[in-house]
């Protein structure tokens, strides 16, 4: 409570002194604070968590945890978009920050609401920031009028959980359709349109329209921020409220094999990206719709590990920085700038699954979970759709060391900020196998956070 | 009740935008009727005051900006026929079987928390005493949207003054209120439009 | 009783159905999200009024208060997309394909 708290009002301190002077640098050391706070207070807590209260259905925000491992996650995340950023829009990235942190905390489906709000209208904007351009302006349009629909819909199953319940709290909930054991009746088709809903936010297959078109069309630093922060505070909403498991199935299959098939004719590397979006989220609904332990702990490594190469693959994408965004941009990568190049490569094989990178380890933790769970149908898909998918990843790495053509200019020196960012998440993605343990502890202490309170 | 769903199916019908604010605002009247009806007098206010007065004005300015001439033809009804039928039934269910459950869900409950109906001074009284001290994450939650929105609609709308973008525009009262009197009237409302444009 | 959700639910409904089937021109489509926002607005102050305790009323102010933040962005989008495009018809949506 009090480090959201503490990022309000640092938000509301740097948009009064970006009336006046340019706020780049205090809204990155407002972050700084905030994500040093958190990460300090989870090493020294001696944590119990009291959400024991939130069966109070005027409890608004939780705190225990799964939400502080979740909100370092999404403020790394939110560090890394802001550090590879421009400086224009800065205050709106904030804004979405303190909408999704407030959303990984929420437990009443009114904080649920607001929070998801104040995402999305944040969103909303920064994807038709630039609105000069055609395709910014009519991707801002598409992504409203797609997610001014999910939103009705939401609001539609809230207030059907209030008819037939009676209670706004997450927990309450589930306890009266638990013990009613009419899960159709009170609550069910409400619990089934907000399942939908977020399904659309989380951009899992059949409701991912909108994804390859606001991806392609939204600034390149907007698509980063589209793919990592907000899909963290959705995950943690979609994996707390208990969402129905049979409809999270289906769609992790759907969105695994569209993934698959739907980027391999893709010359847009944005659009690539928003298939291989598509897939990831298939594979962490998945883990997050098997409902034990092991599996959630899954899918948030799956999560965390996908953060960190998505802020990778689009600091490169950034220092890349041609104007057209075909794939065909990364031929003749390694012999204009080795180092580049070498980590592109590295990164896209990460995000195929070869083994000895940290992709390998989120996706063989999800089907470990999926095998001694017993679902055994959806884990051969997922291996298949991900053999798929491997092909226009090893493409682009073919692309980049096999491909010459045109005059092979050396490049400038690249920006202090994005190669840091290169760096640290590089090194993330190719030395997290050796040594996983302080990952798995981390998330398994998340993960054990969720079912201390019931 | 009946006369609002008339005045919904008739916004979407609508072939002019400008009928469509009409009904649209026939059916906030008709919802915030049925508000005051069953006590609650201060939302059937609210429903007049917010969207009648600020939304739907905000819907005439904006139309009154595009100027969209004459409207094109959109697609033909006989192919998007198919889709509303599955939306239209679809709904259709979770309206009859919702409503039902709903509905039988409350009149089977038959006890009243008497939150509203037992004060004295109504809504309005309950209301103000529960949204500044038990709703108060609501409430500044919800003055934060309210932030975004005004810094979204300034950024996605304004327009810098022609000395580069950290210039304010400014208004030259006298461009804009000299008429040309003996020009020809196309002229001068190109020359003082486009700036503006 | 219970006629009155369903009529509720189905301007719910209608705007859904107005946001889906509208292809001629985009401010229709806007007032159709105020439909479904205004359905949804009537059916929790129907059944907070049922229940006499004071949630859905709160809610209904939230939804209102949202539901204006929306509109005004939507709307300042739609008039930056008429500055780039020179049009607001929905089927002038078509330079993202693929």
């Amino acid at each position: 409570m009090y480090s959201e708290m503490m990022l309000g009002g640092g938000v509301l301190g740097v948009i009064l002194y970006g009336v006046y002077r340019p706020m780049y640098r205090w809204s990155v050391m407002v972050l700084l604070v905030y994500t040093g706070g958190l990460v300090g207070g989870y090493a020294t807590a001696d944590y119990c968590g009291f959400v024991k209260e939130a069966k109070d259905s005027l409890y608004m925000v939780g705190d225990n945890e799964w939400v502080w491992v979740l909100q370092i996650i999404a403020g790394i995340g939110l560090i890394g978009i802001v550090l590879m950023g421009e400086r224009r829009g800065v205050e709106l990235v904030l804004m979405m920050g303190l909408g999704t942190v407030l959303l990984i905390a929420s437990v009443n489906w009114l904080s649920i609401y607001l929070a998801m709000e104040l995402q999305t209208l944040s969103l909303f904007i920064l994807v038709a920031l630039k609105r000069e351009s055609a395709y910014s302006t009519e991707a801002g349009l598409k992504y409203f009028v797609l997610g001014a629909i999910s939103t009705g819909l939401f609001l539609l199953g809230c207030a059907m959980i209030y008819g037939g319940s009676g209670e706004m709290s997450v927990l309450a909930g589930n306890t009266i359709s638990e013990t009613i054991n009419q899960w159709l009746i009170r609550g069910g088709v409400g619990k089934a349109l907000i399942t939908i809903s977020l399904l659309f936010k989380i951009s899992a297959a059949p409701f991912h329209m909108w994804a390859p078109d606001v991806y392609e069309g939204a600034p390149t630093i907007t698509t980063a921020l589209l793919a990592t922060v907000p899909k963290i505070g959705v995950f943690a909403i979609l994996v707390q409220i208990g969402s129905l498991s049979n409809i999270v199935f289906i769609s992790a299959t759907m969105s695994m094999i569209w993934g698959a098939l739907g980027a391999l004719n893709q010359s847009k590397i944005k659009r690539l990206l928003a298939y291989s979006g598509i897939g990831h989220m298939g594979f962490v609904i998945f883990g997050a719709g098997m409902g034990t332990m092991e599996s959630i702990q899954a899918s948030l490594i799956y999560m965390a590990i996908y953060v960190a190469m998505s802020v990778c693959v689009f600091s490169i994408i950034l220092t890349i920085n041609e104007r057209r965004g075909l794939v065909a941009d990364f031929h003749s990568l390694s012999r204009k700038n080795a180092i580049l190049g070498g980590s592109l490569a590295l990164v896209f094989l990460s995000i195929a699954g070869v083994p000895p990178l940290s992709g390998f380890l989120s996706k063989w933790f999800i089907l470990w979970a999926g095998v001694s769970n017993g679902y055994y149908l959806i884990c051969v898909g997922a291996v298949l759709s991900s053999v798929v998918a491997g092909v226009y990843y090893v493409r682009i790495v073919q692309m980049t060391y096999a491909d010459f053509q045109g005059e092979l200019a050396r490049e400038g020196p690249i920006d202090i900020k994005r190669s840091i960012l290169i760096g640290s998440t590089l090194y993330l993605v190719l030395f997290i196998l050796i040594c996983p343990n302080f990952l798995l502890q981390v998330t398994y202490d998340a993960a054990v956070g969720l079912w201390v309170h019931v | 009740m009946i006369w609002g769903v008339v005045s919904a199916v008739k916004v979407i019908s609508a072939v002019r935008p400008v009928y469509a604010v009409l009904w649209l605002i026939s059916a906030f009247l008709s919802v915030s009727a049925v508000f005051i009806f069953i006590g609650l007098v201060y939302m059937g206010f609210i429903m007049i005051i917010v969207y009648v007065g600020a939304i739907a004005i905000l819907f005439l300015f904006v139309m009154m900006m595009l100027d969209q001439g004459k409207e094109e033809a959109g697609t033909p009804i006989v192919n998007i026929i198919p889709m509303g039928m599955i939306v239209g039934v679809g709904f259709l269910w979770v309206a009859a079987t919702g409503g039902e459950w709903v509905g039988a869900y409350i009149t089977q409950q038959n006890h009243s928390r008497g939150m509203i109906g037992g004060q004295p001074g109504g809504d309005i009284v309950a209301i103000g005493r529960v949204v500044y001290t038990e709703y108060s994450y609501m409430f500044i939650i919800v003055s934060y949207i309210l932030l975004v929105a005004m810094v979204g609609a300034i950024v996605l709308t304004h327009r810098h003054g022609e000395y580069g973008p950290d210039e304010p525009m400014r208004q030259d009262v006298y461009i804009q209120t000299s008429r040309d009197i003996w020009g020809h009237p196309n002229q001068i409302n190109l020359n003082s439009l486009g700036r503006y444009k | 009783m219970s006629v009155i959700y369903i009529g509720a639910i189905l301007i719910f409904a209608i705007g859904v159905l107005g946001v889906i089937l509208n292809r001629n021109s985009f401010i229709i489509m806007l007032m159709s999200m105020e439909l479904m926002y205004l359905g949804v607005v009537l059916l929790m102050v129907l059944i907070t009024s049922a229940f006499d305790d004071m949630t859905g009323v709160i809610w209904a102010i939230a939804i209102i208060t949202v539901v204006a933040a929306d509109s005004a962005i939507g709307l300042s989008m739609l008039v930056a997309f008429y500055v780039t495009r020179g049009s607001i018809n929905v089927k002038s949506l078509n330079v993202l394909r693929g």
